[in-house]
């Protein structure tokens, strides 16, 4: 815990939590359900997401000193947060192991289809532990370097990619059932949620540091990142064509050019996209090392990072038999474990809260 | 353990010899003085390490001289020490020594020791002197705007380099003995109040800790004190110039000059210092801007060329214009190894030549320009042994690599370039982003001397940004690095020193009615 870290940078890593898969995913998935109303969606998925930001941000200023799990054991007992400890160790493995399979689909079925997975897989892992040993202050560090560079580049693309684009394909502006909005608004919520890893990141802050606005800023800045995503894939390409594309951001990047004379420019923005890939897994290895350390007070953390890296390796890689089950398994358990462990448990934490402060008001007026 | 100096002079001169091996260039001698008659001096210096001009002239010619004393005559030999150290020996600095092993670092120090026949003390006398370089135009840091002076192995010289570019009282130079054989003086150099004194502490502490048996350049130095072995990025900057380690020293770095070597340390620096050159403060602001520009470009490509290379050329041909992919696989259709294999030999082909460069006596050097250039570049392209895409990307990358002004970093980076080459070649553009990506997250959680090597990128500091990838008009540089000076002095000049030209009502040389 001697390690500190910004507001801004903590920020820009809930970001970086988000933004990789969630531009790279969300916008085909949201444009699937909710038609000509993603954009919409997707900006109430990001309000909804700031109220779950500010319920992280109010349990997270209870404890900003002491690791959460050390909070909780003083609170509820040494057993509930050893529990505590191991299931968040297990969302956040479950997730690192996913995004490892989704990143080495991608660099799989795009850039190298000949490399087999697992090499690629080892390769990533070396470098994401080697990221999470060097600490939290090494991973914000590093994720800032790539933050501005994602800026520039960012508006360089949409500069780029201007000519292309056609603000009459976002409208109408509203077509299609509140359900179908609602279902989009729900799937954005839903990879926007992990701003609950402020849960974890709260007590590096550095002292005084404003929680909720720090939350908030993050959800901001990945909501706006997948809004951008899906306006201007549905600007491009109109919601039809989009709802057929899998990965719609790397289509839309894939028409960057310069002149006649430097085409296929997406490579550029595909190495950036690796590096924040990076960025997201060291992010949720850390959370579940974090975790795991802290629930059981360890003191040879790299052993454990080391172990809990391999085990990821091998959840991603052995897990699934075929793209079709990952599929399915993100689209099954994946989002209801979203939902569970950054809505749920924030929430039952928030009411558990209320309700001991109440207890206690109640006991001292007794009294 | 310390020993006295015996009471009887030839006592003392005997153990001095004996302790040095009875070695030919210690010179013993043994005297008396004129205006005495009863008592006799020695004299003791190691020839070579003095200066005979001194010893000759101010303390053997003025002890010969010495006026009669008459009455005042010192009867005993403590008096005449007093009389000796106070009336006769002209020279500025004199230390009283009072056991053996101090006169004997005395004599290894280029002083010249004078025992009198009965005394337990002795005068030790500064003489340096020998064989010194004078002050050169440096050989590896050259500029074309700017002083031509550089450091040289003499550390007296050195220091006297940066006092005179300094006139502050609040210089500072504290002196360390390092080296149990070698006994080096080691000097820390730095301005109090602008300093950061907990670095200087920090600083203090590791050259204090250092315990070894000798000490021959500044990179010894380097490797005892520096935060991270294990890194191929240097930690400490080393420069030939004394006006860049005066600019250091004047935003609150730290310099650690070594007697024998004229490459003074700077501490604590960061990786955006190894791209500055002093040049880029005595040429205009946007040149100077521009040039540092060129010098990062050229890091990366003298890091990534070979690689990016490789790895478009293996797996990622759809990147080229369709023009230039035809050329490159006409050249490429000849040549019998991949392109990692190419681009290995020409790499370590140029490698070779380089080192051969360095060693090879400068008659023979055109020599081999030639055949680096025609057998190893021409022959080989003609030979089909290489594409001659690949001869041009190797001597790019090669010229690149000279464009960064510090040696250390652009070594670094040609290290770097055959990790990358081998990852280029293995897993594309994937590899060498990985590659980049684990030397980002190296490059961040280093440290120097507690400050983080990607200050002021990341952590990011605005302030400190004014000099990084761009260098602001010296007016608008208001203030020192943030975190390397000390905070309480960070002012660095006055504000709003904007030149302007005059106000019209005060303008001179306008039209007459």
């Amino acid at each position: 815990m001697n390690e500190k870290i910004t507001s801004l940078q903590a920020s820009a890593l809930i970001m970086f939590a988000i933004v990789p898969t969630g531009i790279l995913l969300v916008p085909g998935a949201v444009v699937g359900v909710a038609g000509q109303n993603a954009w919409l969606s997707v900006l109430a998925g990001m309000v909804i997401s700031v109220g779950l930001a500010i319920l992280v941000g109010i349990v997270c200023r209870q404890y900003q000193d002491a690791p959460f799990l050390q909070w909780i054991e003083q609170r509820c007992g040494r057993l509930v947060a050893a529990l505590l400890g191991l299931y968040l160790t297990r969302y956040y493995m479950t997730t690192a192991a996913v995004t490892l399979r989704e990143f080495t689909n991608f660099i799989s079925e795009e850039i190298m289809p000949n490399t087999p997975e697992l090499l690629l897989k080892i390769i990533i892992m070396l470098v994401v532990v080697y990221a999470v040993i060097q600490g939290i202050e090494t991973i914000v560090r590093v994720n800032i370097v790539i933050f501005f560079i994602s800026v520039v580049l960012m508006f360089m693309g949409l500069f780029l990619i201007g000519e292309n684009i056609e603000i009459r394909n976002l409208l109408p502006i509203w077509e299609g059932t509140p359900m179908s909005f609602m279902h989009g608004a729900l799937l954005t919520l839903a990879w926007l949620s992990e701003v609950s890893l402020l849960l974890i990141l709260g007590p590096y802050l550095r002292k005084n540091s404003p929680l909720i606005r720090t939350g908030i800023v993050g959800v901001m800045m990945a909501g706006s990142g997948i809004l951008i995503t899906v306006i201007v894939a549905m600007a491009t390409f109109g919601n039809k064509i989009t709802q057929m594309l899998t990965f719609p951001s790397f289509v839309i990047v894939s028409l960057v050019e310069i002149g006649s004379f430097l085409e296929r420019l997406e490579i550029v923005f595909i190495s950036l996209w690796i590096m924040t890939m990076y960025v997201k897994l060291a992010v949720f290895l850390f959370g579940a090392a974090h975790c795991f350390i802290s629930a059981f007070k360890l003191e040879t953390e790299r052993l454990f990072i080391l172990l809990l890296g391999l085990l990821i390796l091998l959840t991603s890689q052995y897990s699934w038999a075929n793209t079709a089950e990952f599929h399915r398994f993100t689209l099954m358990l994946g989002t209801p474990d979203l939902f569970a462990s950054n809505i749920v448990l924030p929430l039952v934490i928030g009411v558990v809260l209320v309700v001991s402060s109440l207890w206690s008001k109640r006991v001292e007026g007794s009294g | 353990m310390t020993t006295a100096i015996p009471k009887q002079l030839k006592v003392a001169l005997n153990w001095i010899n004996s302790e040095l091996g009875n070695s030919p260039d210690t010179v013993t001698r043994m005297f008396t003085p004129s205006g005495t008659d009863s008592v006799s001096v020695g004299v003791v210096y190691i020839e070579g390490l003095v200066s005979m001009d001194t010893v000759n002239g101010r303390i053997i010619h003025t002890l010969m001289d010495a006026p009669d004393l008459g009455d005042q005559k010192p009867l005993n030999c403590d008096g005449y020490f007093r009389f000796l150290k106070e009336k006769v020996v002209s020279v500025g600095r004199i230390a009283e020594l009072s056991t053996s092993e101090e006169m004997l670092t005395a004599l290894l120090d280029g002083y010249t020791v004078l025992l009198i026949d009965g005394c337990t003390s002795a005068l030790a006398a500064q003489t340096p002197g020998g064989a010194k370089r004078s002050v050169e135009e440096p050989s590896s840091q050259t500029v074309i705007r700017g002083p031509k002076e550089g450091f040289t192995e003499d550390l007296g010289t050195n220091i006297s380099l940066i006092r005179r570019k300094i006139k502050s009282s609040k210089l500072r130079f504290v002196q360390f003995k390092i080296g149990q054989v070698t006994q080096t003086d080691v000097v820390v150099s730095y301005i109090e109040d602008i300093a950061n004194a907990k670095i200087v502490d920090e600083i203090q502490k590791r050259l204090e800790s250092i315990d070894t048996d000798s000490i021959l350049e500044s990179g010894y130095i380097e490797e005892f004190i520096q935060d991270r072995t294990f890194t191929p990025f240097p930690t400490l900057l080393n420069m030939e110039r004394p006006d860049s380690i005066v600019g250091g020293i004047l935003e609150g770095q730290i310099a650690i000059l070594v007697d024998g070597t004229p490459f003074v340390l700077l501490a604590p620096v960061t990786f955006n210092r190894f791209f500055q050159s002093s040049e880029d403060y005595y040429q205009r602001f946007d040149i100077a801007s521009f040039l540092r520009i060129i010098r990062y470009g050229s890091f990366f490509v003298s890091m990534l060329l070979p690689s990016l290379y490789i790895a478009i050329s293996t797996f990622h041909q759809e990147m080229l214009p369709t023009t230039l992919l035809i050329s490159l696989a006409a050249q490429r259709e000849g040549t019998p190894f991949p392109a990692l294999v190419e681009a290995f030999i020409m790499e370590l082909t140029f490698e070779v030549l380089r080192e051969a460069g360095v060693r090879m006596p400068r008659a023979i050097g055109s020599a081999i320009s030639i055949v680096g250039a025609l057998v190893i570049g021409q022959a080989a392209v003609q030979a089909g042994l290489v594409s001659a895409a690949m001869v041009i990307v190797v001597s790019f990358t090669a010229i690149s690599n000279f464009v960064i002004p510090s040696l250390s970093m652009a070594t670094a980076s040609r290290l770097i370039r055959f990790g990358m080459m081998i990852l280029g070649g293995t897993f594309g553009l994937f590899g060498i982003m990985s590659g980049l990506m684990f030397l980002l997250i190296h490059m961040a959680g280093l440290r120097s001397f507690g400050i983080p090597f990607l200050l002021p990128i990341s952590p990011v500091s605005v302030k400190n940004l004014k000099d990084v990838f761009i260098r602001v008009p010296k007016w608008a540089m208001t203030t020192r690095p943030r975190l390397i000076s000390d905070p309480q002095s960070s002012r660095r000049q006055a504000p709003g020193q904007k030149p302007a030209p005059p106000d019209a009502d005060h303008a001179t040389g306008g039209e007459s009615e």
